[in-house]
């Protein structure tokens, strides 16, 4: 590249061939005043507060819109430029709100920070500010018009940028505005809410809806809430654009950087994402988890050539507990090169997601592929293996642990005829369903409880032959915490669903239950203590009539006290919340182990985390990140695409293996990341003169 | 065909149009002439010529300038010259039927004048009329005397001659000739035009463009539709010409789509020279070739500013942008550009035509040739004229416009359109020209010389001219957008009572940034109004501010409306007249104007019999009137 030296205010200063002027000299620390200027869209010198004295050339030209030449001398600061610069900032405050410290953008407005560096007040022209009315009525952006003053940076963002065109100039009754094509609601004129336009805007004239960005974190991870919401972590708008892209292998990639079972996932993930997405506030939000699936599908493994496997360190590490928390803690830390060993109780490996989860939510041949996968880089398994002692481990020559037991031990409620015959335990229900054991269920069954876990045993019992299914429990139907796709496929199976019930106790005859005998609930409320406070509806005594109930009110750890560790509420294992580290040296907990039965995705990231403090205890630098797929720049051009915001979300349902279904569902994607890649703008402060 | 055969051909129509057995008439049938009724005349003399059993042939011509002569017609018979009829009625057109058709009788009684060789008794030369004299016939040289939907018109008259001439010479050898002319753009800013070429030329790359700037936003302005209705082919000449000059095998006319007659002649004129291989592939077998489109662009006032024409082809808003680039560098679609006005193009055909030195002859120093200027205001005779450069606003408006219309004496004279300057009387003797109106504060721009009389106020003034500009700014550029804004409301305030002692000092800073500091002309012209009126009339506008008078008694706020008690005959016009029933009085009784109701619309001043001229305006001394209605006669003046 050509270099150019330039003289700016008597300083000599270098750029390359093609900069203009203000790029020249903001690069060199000389800050030229300026507004419409943004460093990711094309210079228009509408604002002309850049103007500069440039010896040879006529009038005052715009720092922003010239380009810098050899031996070129710019003025910036003579009284021709100040006075031209100060009567454009005020005649920009003739159309501004006079009072600042109102607007959410106090603070951090280029334009506040504009007028204070040229030092100019409103006053001396003529007011003609207009108080209009705030839209809110757009889905994600807040238009706050009365606060443009026309730069034209969020049309350019629009049309030029990103190639929506939503975004225009506009004039009514002789005013020119800016708004959405021919007035139009945003997601009518073709918006594709990627927020560019509000990224750019230097007032408070354009802003995310308040309440919608999540406070308390860097500002970047707000905006894209899938990602930072993903317990493990996973670059979810990078995989759906790769989905989109046609690359769902490389996909496949992305999400096995963060995460050893894609596609488990892509099967049963709680999807926190999904929940978060902002996609959801125009209409629906995008199937996140179903694209996983889709993706797992898709892998043609390549990213193996990638996955970093270091030289061994002769280091043992024994893992107790095969679930998602334990095999991903082993796969990590195989990958650091020691020497793994999971042991499991249970004749077959996948902890939770084996015996926890139905097969038809989750098939054993995907567990089965994916356990192979970490088998496969030297991690051993040794199943119908029962840990007792850790001090055994130690003296078999182990130099860390990581007790990843899960939550095994279902419980029952302390109401009257709870051990009657006919009565089942969730988890053991499932297990031996699961194990192929013989598992007996009556023709009319009620399941206690609210959660998955609930809906699982009520749609396991239907498979198993009831004819009459029923689920009870204290939520309302609104709280009740199981998914609304679990609730909607047990409701289209037919299951029947009591809300808002407190439960007596259990009738029987003859040692056989009969029925719960139940209360409606007008209300409850957890204390503190975690305690629920119920108030009942008085004289609602009923019975729900059954030959087996299950009971599906939560599941604890099970016959951890061997283990020697302390346990703290709810019998888990107390663990330094930033390394997992036990009260034992080099002794880890990870998972439903420590926090109670909460998600597959929750015990993968505590398997990572785990991973990363025992490789730094065992003396390795605790690096578990890698890139499996190629990074690529992700264009900023999205282009418009009409109808985008009315496309309804494409379920798994028509998805699974349908290559064109899921591009329609990842074209529906905000890819609000890309907001993150526009260019900060410096304030005068930043410069050193 | 080679050129000297559809030449010889064009020779042979035209002559036996001209010497023909049969009498022609020559209709302006423009929309100017239509506006005047042309059409019902043209149709009246069909009936005619049907019941008198006369053959005769009428031709369809354009406008030749003069709005005061329309409806405008020449009839010709052979061996005589064209005799102009202005104001034709259909009875007129009856009578020149029977007297001069039938009875040979050329009714010179009716008759303004003669075109062509020949005498007729007591007839002067048409050209040597008062409002004729001081002109020139260069760019609208055809204007009013070839049926302009008839090429055959134009090449018999000289047309493409140019371009056959330069298809021998180089680019380098036209761009010469044009530099010998001095020949300056006639969109408004004067840019030499050799030199735009040149920098056309010179421009890397093969593809190049060429566009007609026939955008005219000044709603005052015709001369672009006057030459466009006229003589379509003057222009598409000069197009051809530039075109082979820059390089460029594609062109563009960018016209207004509301000006539908010009587009209609100038689509059959294109079709026109296509069909004689004058325009296409391989024009005249020389190799060059060059294809033309009609853009139909809004009739935004922005659209004639280069940058903003090329955002608008390029399918973007009518917005203009920062040069450089130079369109000649860098124009549509990022190609060099060549723009020209239609003006510039109308005088390159006839400077090839004719020759540099001849061109060169007219003018001043540095303002070589005509200039076509849209005379209007308070004239006896508006119209499209054309000037040569130099020609002084004296001789322009008592000469030409035939004085000030009414009673009144000339007050100002607002020069190049909404964003021109308004110069005083006193400047009359001003020569027109490019550098000479740029000292004044006043511009070419859109040709229009508007005359203000007396009776107008100087603060109106230039108030509506930035009413104007600022709904016309395209919005881009703060000074512009902001800065007509502002100015349109200091102004505003001004006449509204609420001017302050630092407005004038404001205006002027204001309208100094503008003019160095806006993007485009637009923006940098726009104060041009305000400036001048504060150059030439400040005194006005400290009478509003300081005084709170309007001395032109037009602001409302600074007048009041009186009935005078020794004038008034009850006749109560003016007060079934009155919308807001501000007018006190029955038949026989002064009338009286309850002032607390009037708001000033100025309706009693207008329906007062002339013959009793009983209402009057008054600024700070008022006039002593009857408190309440009394009978007519019995007011005295105490």
């Amino acid at each position: 590249m050509e270099e150019i030296v330039l003289e700016i205010d008597g300083l000599e200063v270098k750029t390359k061939k093609g900069k203009t002027i203000l790029e020249a000299a903001l690069e060199a620390g000389i800050y030229i005043p300026n507004l419409c200027h943004h460093p990711d869209l094309k210079p228009i010198g509408a604002c002309r507060v850049c103007v500069v004295e440039v010896e040879g050339l006529p009038d005052l030209p715009t720092a922003c819109t010239i380009k810098a030449k050899m031996g070129m001398v710019v003025k910036t600061k003579t009284p021709k430029v100040e006075q031209i610069r100060r009567l454009a900032v005020e005649l920009m405050l003739t159309v501004h709100p006079a009072d600042c410290s109102t607007c959410p953008k106090y603070g951090k407005c280029e334009f506040q920070s504009l007028t204070q560096y040229v030092g100019v007040s409103s006053g001396r022209l003529r007011n003609r500010h207009k108080a209009l009315p705030v839209n809110t009525a757009n889905p994600l952006f807040v238009h706050d018009l009365s606060r443009c003053v026309l730069c034209g940076r969020c049309v350019r963002a629009c049309q030029e940028l990103r190639g929506v065109k939503v975004l225009d100039y506009n004039k009514k009754n002789g005013e020119a505005y800016i708004s959405p094509v021919l007035d139009l609601p945003l997601a009518d004129a073709g918006c594709k809410f990627c927020g560019a336009c509000v990224e750019v805007c230097p007032t408070g004239t354009i802003r995310d809806h308040d309440g919608l960005l999540k406070t308390g974190v860097i500002r970047k991870e707000s905006l894209v809430p899938c990602k930072t919401t993903c317990p493990a972590g996973i670059d979810i708008p990078r995989y759906i654009r790769l989905i989109r892209e046609n690359k769902p292998s490389n996909a496949a990639a992305v999400i096995r950087e963060k995460v050893p079972f894609p596609m488990s996932l892509g099967y049963v993930c709680n999807h926190l994402c999904e929940n978060a997405c902002r996609r959801k506030e125009v209409n629906e939000s995008i199937s996140i988890r179903d694209l996983k699936r889709f993706a797992a599908e898709n892998d043609d493994k390549q990213w193996k050539n990638k996955s970093k496997l270091a030289p061994s360190t002769g280091k043992r590490v024994a893992v107790v507990g095969s679930g998602p928390a334990g095999l991903t803690a082993a796969y990590y830390l195989a990958k650091q090169g020691h020497d793994v060993t999971v042991f499991e109780e249970l004749p077959l490996p996948g902890g939770m997601l084996r015996f926890g989860i139905p097969e038809y939510r989750l098939p054993t041949q995907v567990i089965a592929d994916e356990v192979k996968e970490i088998e496969s880089i030297g991690v051993q398994i040794r199943t119908n293996t029962r840990v007792d002692s850790l001090d055994t481990l130690f003296e078999e020559g182990y130099k860390a642990v990581l007790v990843a037991v899960g939550a095994h031990q279902g419980v029952k409620l302390p109401i009257p005829g709870a051990d009657l015959d006919g009565v089942l335990v969730n988890i053991a229900f499932l297990r031996d369903t699961r194990l192929g054991n013989k598992v007996h269920v009556g023709k009319r069954v009620v399941v206690l409880g609210g959660g998955n876990v609930a809906f699982d045993c009520a749609r396991v019992a239907r498979r198993l032959g009831a004819s009459e299914v029923h689920i009870a429990c204290l939520e309302s139907r609104e709280k009740m915490t199981a998914s609304s796709e679990e609730i909607k496929h047990g409701e289209e199976e037919g299951i029947i669903i009591h809300p808002s019930q407190t439960f007596v106790k259990l009738t029987g005859e003859q040692g056989h239950v009969t029925g719960v005998e139940c209360l409606d609930v007008e209300s409850f409320v957890l204390e503190e203590d975690g305690r629920a406070k119920i108030i009942v509806v008085e004289s609602s005594e009923h019975i729900l009539p059954a030959d087996t109930v299950i009971f599906a009110v939560g599941q604890r750890p099970k016959d951890i006290d061997k283990f020697g560790l302390t346990i703290g509420r709810g019998n888990t294992i107390l663990v330094d919340p930033d390394t997992l580290a036990a009260n034992k040296e080099t002794v880890f907990a990870a998972g439903d182990v420590v926090t109670g039965t909460i998600s597959v995705i929750k015990a993968i990231a505590a398997g990572r985390k785990a991973a990363v403090a025992i490789d730094k205890s065992l003396g390795g630098d605790g690096r578990i990140e890698e890139e499996l797929a190629p990074i690529e720049e992700p264009s900023a051009w999205i282009g418009r695409e009409e109808g985008f915001a009315l496309q309804s979300r494409f379920g798994l349902s028509n998805m699974s293996s349908n290559k064109d279904t899921a591009l329609k569902e990842s074209q529906r994607c905000l890819q609000c990341d890309l907001r993150t890649l526009i260019t900060e703008k410096k304030f005068w402060g930043d410069y050193v003169r | 065909m080679t050129f000297e055969q559809i030449q010889h051909k064009a020779i042979a129509e035209w002559r036996y149009l001209e010497d023909n057995q049969t009498p022609r008439i020559y209709i302006n049938t423009s929309e100017c002439g239509r506006s005047s009724g042309a059409l019902q005349v043209l149709e009246q003399f069909k009936v005619e010529f049907e019941q008198s059993n006369i053959k005769a042939k009428i031709v369809e011509v354009g406008c030749i300038g003069s709005c005061c002569l329309e409806p405008l017609i020449f009839i010709a018979k052979r061996g005589r010259p064209r005799i102009g009829y202005s104001k034709v009625t259909l009875e007129i057109v009856s009578q020149l039927v029977t007297d001069y058709l039938v009875n040979d009788n050329p009714r010179t009684d009716l008759a303004i004048g003669t075109i062509g060789k020949g005498i007729i008794e007591g007839l002067p030369d048409f050209f040597e009329l008062p409002i004729f004299r001081h002109q020139v016939k260069i760019a609208t040289r055809n204007c009013g005397i070839i049926d302009p939907a008839n090429i055959d018109h134009y090449i018999a008259n000289g047309g493409y001659s140019g371009l056959a001439k330069v298809l021998s010479m180089t680019p380098e050898q036209v761009i010469e000739e044009v530099r010998k002319s001095g020949l300056r753009g006639r969109g408004g800013a004067g840019f030499p035009t050799a030199a735009k070429w040149e920098a056309c030329h010179n421009a890397p790359g093969s593809v190049k463009y060429m566009i007609c700037n026939a955008a005219e936003g000044d709603p005052r302005a015709y001369s672009v539709k006057h030459l466009l209705e006229s003589d379509p082919h003057a222009v598409l000449e000069g197009m051809l010409i530039g075109a082979y000059a820059v390089g460029a095998a594609q062109g563009y006319i960018y016209i207004n789509e509301d000006n539908g007659l010009a587009i209609e002649r100038l689509r059959k004129a294109l079709q026109q020279t296509e069909t004689y291989g004058l325009l296409g592939h391989n024009i005249l077998g020389s190799g060059f070739s060059f294809q033309v489109e009609i853009y139909k662009g809004t009739s935004d006032f922005v659209g004639g500013v280069e940058t903003a024409m090329i955002s608008a082809m390029e399918g973007k808003r009518t917005m203009s942008y920062t040069r450089p680039p130079y369109p000649a560098a860098s124009g549509l679609r990022g190609k060099p550009t060549c723009i020209n006005s239609t003006e510039t193009l109308a005088n390159v055909s006839a400077i090839i035509q004719k020759g540099a030195e001849w061109y060169a002859g007219f003018g001043t120093d540095k303002s070589k040739g005509s200039k076509l200027l849209t005379l209007t205001g308070e004239v006896g005779c508006p119209g499209v004229i054309e000037v040569p450069m130099g020609t002084t606003l004296r001789q322009i408006v008592y000469e030409i416009g035939g004085g000030i219309t009414g009673s009144q004496d000339l007050k100002a004279i607002l020069i190049g359109g909404p964003t021109g300057g308004c110069l005083p009387a006193s400047a009359l003797d001003l020569p027109v020209d490019f550098d000479h109106l740029a000292v004044e504060g006043a511009i070419m721009g859109s040709g229009t010389i508007m005359v203000a009389a007396t009776n107008t106020c100087m603060v109106y003034l230039p108030k509506d001219c930035l009413s104007f500009t600022k709904v016309e700014s395209c919005g881009k550029c703060v000074l512009c957008r902001e800065g007509t804004a502002q100015l349109l409301a200091i102004l505003t305030d001004i006449t509204e009572g609420k001017g302050k002692s630092d407005d004038l000092d404001l205006l002027l800073e204001l309208g100094e940034g503008m003019q160095s500091g806006s993007i485009c002309s637009l923006g940098r012209t726009a104060p041009n109004p305000v400036l001048t009126v504060i150059k030439y009339f400040r005194d006005e506008l400290e009478a509003h501010i300081k005084k709170k008078r309007c001395p032109a008694l037009v602001c409302k706020k600074y007048i009041t409306y009186h009935i005078l008690g020794d004038k008034c005959q009850g006749c109560q016009i003016c007060l079934k007249n009155c919308p807001d029933e501000a007018i006190l009085g029955e038949e026989l009784m002064i009338h009286v104007i309850d002032q607390d109701e009037c708001t000033k619309c100025g309706v009693c001043l207008e329906v007062c019999p002339s013959e009793y001229s009983a209402v009057t305006k008054a600024g700070g001394v008022k006039p002593k009137t009857p408190d309440e209605p009394i009978p007519v006669g019995s007011w005295r003046k105490r």
